[in-house]
């Protein structure tokens, strides 16, 4: 029976002509594919331009990447100067304005991308020669338009804003303080200050001292023979007029002795931002690199098998990912672990992640492990030679590091020779398990907490730009939360006493405010009024108004009893239930009469903190119920007034939204009231600066504003 | 004037004919498998590596009210093991060899692939072999998986500003097309669905005639036909198919019950529970008892209800967790295989394509609009033709919504302009061109035209289709089709409080 069943098989496979094959195993792999790369030379205009020429004729498009190798410089006091540049460089010529350059790039369905170090762009191939009409022009003759110039730096001035809502890009900044310091390259930090000090002029002496072609790479890629590619240089790019050579400047780097903990306070964080980092002194195309690479996908890169990920995520579940990096850089390079963790688990996490780094620096890996990522990385090396780009960035690197020649074609040669020995002397070189920075960015109640891992026992604080930040100080005696809100009441008061502070209340009954502000972006102002009536009276109406319109786009208005919103697109509502009922508590004329009397509030002096140079009281103000919501007020030890407050309100999800108020310009206008006239709101990377136009103050709450009708 | 025209005129007939010479041809081969699995062939050496990809024909417009979201959950469960491949080792398979792998679901097909280096080819047809063949489904994979697309909704819908919108536009589009729902489907749908449906769903889509293996990068033709022939030509199909895996998945009690009048008392002898339980190979077990199964392929269901044109305008205020209110204009447009198919596209680019396109310029530069765009959204079945707007900040959304009119009523009543032409025409040449780059790209593209127009070919000659539409034809579709009663209008309010 058996037999019969086997000849059967054999019969009946051989009628179909189908192998019969065994479905229950993997199949083995083919031999390894040989990969060929064939790294291009470079030509040299008499400029100093270096063209590369990676022919790919597959399809008939052509590519052409800009890349200006200037020496990596600091931008100091200016800090922001070249990341400007690269948007402003886009803005079109000194013969064709934005809109037109925009559309002539559209017209022959090319894309284009400027930078501080050149461009990108593609198109067809028979539409080279336009999309090179137009790139020489924009290198040689860019327009820098000053209204551009206005509102990229507005733009840019916004985006910063939005720093204080980022934990990852917080967590950069101050990684990159404490590795490299502050007036390194790497180190250094854009701020609203630097970005102000930048002029159109420094944008054009840019251009003229690093801009030059002496610096150049020209790299293109597609369906193009190197004849070809020789005419388009020298009919585009030969004229380009040579500058003058820079320096290289040397930078020194500070030096981390022990494990240092770093902190930065986000007010109402739900996850820490662990980032576990130092420099390390590793070239590109270093001998090591390679196995340091393979060390690092081991220990924390992609897949869901390395070490870390195995451990914090698989094992553990502190985290969604956990990941680290090795990399080299030419001026200097570094070491990276880390990623989110819940509040409650953030020593835990940095206690295993610290277990890693230890035990990949003085253990062994296993074959199975070196095995595993060696064939991940050769195959990841493989599939990025699909794409020309990969073999035109080698041949770049080659040249720019002056690497040997056959340093990417023996790849993989080289990396299938690293052994598990190679990796433990690697390790044992470059990781630095006893000289850490430790940089967490995230919720205050954990800090004290980590001060284990710190050498000298101690947190260290950092603001969102890396400065130190003092912890708040005790207030001095005397001084109680009591005399500080009265401080603020009298001084807006111009009385010094209570008894004083009282008559004059008593003959105020109104306080209407009008403000503008300036929105650039929808190229019109922004008016508010604003009405506060005793007890409880209060009414605010914005209107926008602009070349395109004039509107209002919001209202409030509460009489004492009842009130409602309106805001444009959502329609009108009344006040009701909770907010009502908010509404109802007086509030006149400052919410800060009330703070000690509220029972509802919790109101808490926390001491003195330092805000960029200034001293203030620091108040807490929440309410009992109400655990989503909580603002932090500022009030000047110098002045007593309040000058800023910022109030912290979680999202649906578990995103913490700021909104930071800050109040300036003190002063009386007659009438014997020291108030503010100016305010400055930051939110969600939004800035309104709004300006006092007028203040009225009356005896009597009266104004039909508090009924809706404005 | 005269002159001008006529001279752009040359200019636009001059550039169609330097199209002619431009485009590369990407050859293929392509054929059916006995058991009716379409394979397609494309040989490129110029890289070692090679994607393994097979799109089945089955998406969410194949699912029934009660049990929406099943195209996609089943994808999940589909890297879950097989019979020969144990749980959470499919895809180290992948990743130890030093490929990649993944896949996605629509309204209208699933699409898996495979990345790998070409000395892997083999593994990479054995992978998908063995998931059409015998994927295995088990409760411990159900439960995971479903908590996994719950956590995949909350992040892409529930959690996104705007996530909800195609939800919110397709079910206020279609009243009784499965284009009602979204492949994401509905949790609750999830939670109720039985083994029974896991295993219909299984059975009647992921069968050879319903699927489209393509395969694109460095091999030989004939070495791969042989693999394709040694691990897919050896599925069965129909009953045959069913059996074998009943055979495999199935307890020898239920197994017993399910085939007793097909086995006549066989089923209950001391042969035959040996042979079930240990001797035989499948493929030997169904040669001794069901030497008669049919091979016969069964039909594949898909929705017979075709919806057209809207007859009057749905309009509606949905309120969500968003900043800034926004406006969605949705109108019916044809299905893919329809002949102004082309011209809808175009007009979509007309209005949102580049700097210089018409919702750029004359709304968002113009500052009336923060964000504008307008995209197609073709399906197998009739589909939409997508606008969507965020006014600045102060402006309202009925301003918004009567410039947007206008822009529509612009292309209804003007021909567009030689010059505005030629650049559209510009640039889907350059789209089209540079579109099929990767080994990846070229496998889904061959699979895409055939499996929804059955010629291969286009991902060659689509591209005079597109030549072929006039500037009258996008002034007709505009009319046709950019109709007040044919459309959806959506205001994206904040929610209060």
């Amino acid at each position: 029976m058996k037999k019969i069943v086997v000849v059967l098989t054999i019969l009946f496979a051989a009628v179909c002509g189908f192998a019969q094959v065994d479905r229950t195993k993997a199949p083995q792999p083919q031999p390894n594919p040989e990969i060929k790369i064939a790294i291009p030379d470079a030509l040299t205009l008499p400029n100093g331009m270096k063209v590369i020429v990676v022919e790919n004729h597959k399809l008939p498009k052509v590519s052409f990447q800009l890349f200006i190798d200037y020496p990596i410089a600091a931008e100091g006091d200016k800090a922001g100067l070249s990341a400007i540049f690269g948007e402003l460089l886009a803005c079109g010529t000194t013969s064709m304005s934005k809109d037109a350059f925009d559309q002539k790039i559209d017209y022959i369905g090319a894309s284009l991308n400027t930078s501080s170090r050149g461009f990108f762009a593609s198109s067809l191939k028979k539409h080279t020669p336009q999309l090179l009409t137009l790139l020489s022009d924009l290198i040689m003759h860019p327009a820098f338009p000053q209204e551009d110039f206005d509102r990229i730096k507005s733009q840019n001035l916004t985006n910063l804003a939005s720093i204080a809502t980022d934990a990852d890009a917080i967590s950069g900044i101050v990684g990159g303080v404490v590795n490299y310091g502050t007036t390194h390259p790497y180190g250094e930090v854009t701020n609203e200050t630097t970005i102000n000090n930048i002029t159109l002029d420094d944008i054009k002496t840019y251009y003229s001292t690093y801009f030059t072609p002496n610096y150049a790479y020209l790299v293109i890629v597609g369906d193009v023979t190197q004849d070809e590619a020789k005419g388009y240089v020298d009919t585009y790019f030969a004229s380009w007029q040579k500058g003058n050579d820079l320096k290289k400047p040397v930078y020194s780097l500070p030096q981390t002795k022990g494990n240092n903990v770093y902190f930065v306070d986000k007010p109402g964080a739900v996850q820490s931002v662990i980032d576990i980092t130092h420099t390390v002194n590793l070239k590109p195309g270093h001998p090591d690199e390679i196995a340091l690479s393979v060390l690092n996908g081991i220990l924390g890169g992609g897949s869901f098998s390395a070490r870390l990920m195995a451990n914090l995520r698989e094992d553990k579940a502190y985290t969604y990912g956990c990941y680290s990096s090795i990399y080299s850089d030419e001026m200097v390079g570094g070491f990276s672990a880390g990623g989110s963790f819940r509040n409650e688990v953030t020593d835990s996490a940095i206690v295993q992640i610290l277990f890693e780094i230890d035990r990949i620096s003085k253990n062994m890996v296993t074959d199975e492990e070196l095995t595993l990522v060696k064939s991940s990385m050769t195959g990841a090396f493989a599939r990025s030679l699909e794409r020309p780009e990969t073999v035109a960035r080698f041949a770049l690197n080659t040249i720019r590091y002056n690497l040997p020649k056959d340093y990417y074609s023996s790849y993989l040669k080289n990396l299938e020779k690293v052994t598990k020995e190679d990796l433990l002397r690697v390790a044992g070189l470059y990781l630095q398990p006893n000289h850490l920075n430790i940089v967490v960015v995230g919720n205050q109640e954990i800090a004290e907490k980590l001060k284990v891992f710190d050498a000298s026992n101690a947190v260290h604080y950092k603001d969102y730009f890396g400065n130190d930040k003092a912890q708040l100080k005790a207030v001095p005696s005397g001084v109680t939360l009591q005399t500080i809100l009265d401080n603020y009441m009298f001084g807006a008061f111009m009385v010094s006493d209570k008894a004083a502070f009282e008559a004059k209340l008593a003959k105020v009954g109104l306080i209407q405010t009008s403000y503008v502000a300036d929105v650039p972006e929808m190229g019109g102002k922004l008016l508010m009024t604003t009405y506060e009536g005793k007890p409880n009276k209060s009414a605010t109406l914005m209107k926008v108004s602009s070349p395109d319109m004039n509107a209002v786009v919001q209202k409030e208005w509460f009489n004492g009893t009842a009130g409602g919103t309106f805001a444009m697109g959502a329609g009108s509502t009344k006040y009701e239930g909770d907010e009502l009922a908010a509404k109802m508590k007086p509030s006149f004329p400052f919410s800060q009469y009330y703070y000690l009397t509220d029972e509802s509030l919790n109101v808490e002096l926390l001491g003195i903190d330092v805000v960029d140079g200034k001293e203030y009281y620091k108040v807490k103000v929440a309410e009992k119920d109400n655990k989503d919501e909580f603002s932090y007020e500022f009030y000047s030890v110098e002045t007593g007034m309040l000058e800023k407050k910022e109030t912290f309100t979680k999202g649906e999800g578990e995103e913490v939204v700021s909104v930071l108020v800050t109040f300036g310009d003190y002063k009386d206008m007659g009438k014997g009231f020291y108030l503010p006239h100016t305010m400055l709101i930051n939110t969600q990377g939004q800035a309104l600066n709004f300006v006092v136009s007028e203040i009225i103050i009356k005896k009597k709450a009266k104004s039909k504003a508090f009924e809706g009708t404005f | 004037m005269k002159l001008k025209s006529w001279i752009s005129g040359v200019l636009v007939l001059a550039s169609a004919l330097v199209f002619a010479q431009d485009r590369k041809k990407i050859d293929f081969v392509e054929y059916d498998l006995p058991n009716g699995l379409h394979v397609i062939l494309h040989e490129d050496h110029s890289t070692p590596i090679v994607a393994v990809t097979i799109m089945y024909h089955v998406g969410s417009k194949n699912e029934h009210e009660g049990r929406t979201g099943f195209a996609h959950f089943f994808e999940h469960l589909m890297f879950e093991g097989t019979e020969n491949i144990d749980r959470h080792q499919y895809d180290k398979y992948v990743e130890g060899a030093g490929g990649t792998l993944n896949a996605n679901t629509s309204q209208d097909r699933t699409f898996y692939y495979e990345l790998l280096p070409s000395n892997q080819l083999e593994l990479g047809i054995w992978l998908e072999s063995e998931r059409l063949l015998h994927a295995k489904v088990e409760n411990i994979g159900i439960e995971t998986q479903r908590e996994v697309v719950k956590e995949e909704k909350r992040q892409r819908v529930d959690n996104q500003p705007y996530g909800s919108l195609m939800y919110e536009i397709f079910r206020r589009a279609y009243k009784d097309h499965p284009y009602k729902w979204q492949p994401i489907g509905s949790m609750e749908d999830l939670d109720a669905a039985q083994e029974d449906d896991y295993v219909n769903f299984y059975r009647t889509f992921y069968v050879p005639h319903n699927a489209t293996l393509s395969i694109a990068g460095d091999l030989n033709v004939e070495q791969a036909k042989k693999w394709i022939a040694s691990y897919f030509g050896t599925i069965p199909n129909g009953e045959k198919l069913d059996i074998y895996r009943d055979k495999e998945f199935l307890t020898l009690e239920k197994f017993q019950a399910k085939y007793a009048a097909q086995l006549k008392g066989r089923e209950t002898s001391k042969d035959f529970i040996g042979d079930f339980e240990r001797d035989m190979t499948t493929e030997e077990f169904i040669k001794e008892y069901f030497p008669n199964a049919s091979e016969a392929k069964k039909t594949i269901p898909s929705p017979t209800v075709k919806e057209g044109l809207l007859t009057a305008e749905v309009r509606d205020t949905v309120y969500d967790n968003i900043q800034l209110p926004a406006i969605a204009i949705a109108f019916r447009t044809p299905e893919l295989n329809h002949a102004d198919h082309y011209a809808v596209e175009m007009l979509s680019m007309i209005l949102s394509q580049g700097n210089s396109s018409r919702l750029n310029k004359n709304l968002v530069e113009q500052q009336k609009a923060l964000f504008a765009v307008s995209f197609p959204f073709p399906l197998e079945d009739p589909g939409l033709a997508i606008m969507l707007a965020i006014p600045n900040m102060g402006g309202d959304l009925k301003d918004l919504e009567a410039s947007i009119d206008e822009e529509v009523a612009k292309l209804q009543n003007e021909l567009i302009s030689d010059e505005e032409f030629g650049k559209l025409r510009n640039m889907i040449e350059s789209d089209f061109i540079t579109s099929n780059s990767t080994m990846a790209g070229i496998a889904e593209t061959l699979a895409d035209y055939y499996t929804y127009k059955h010629s291969t070919n286009l991902i060659n000659t689509e591209l005079d289709k597109f030549m072929a539409v006039t500037k009258a034809d996008i002034q007709r579709v505009a009319k046709t089709y950019f109709t007040k009663t044919n459309r959806v209008v959506l205001y994206y309010l904040p929610k209060e409080g």
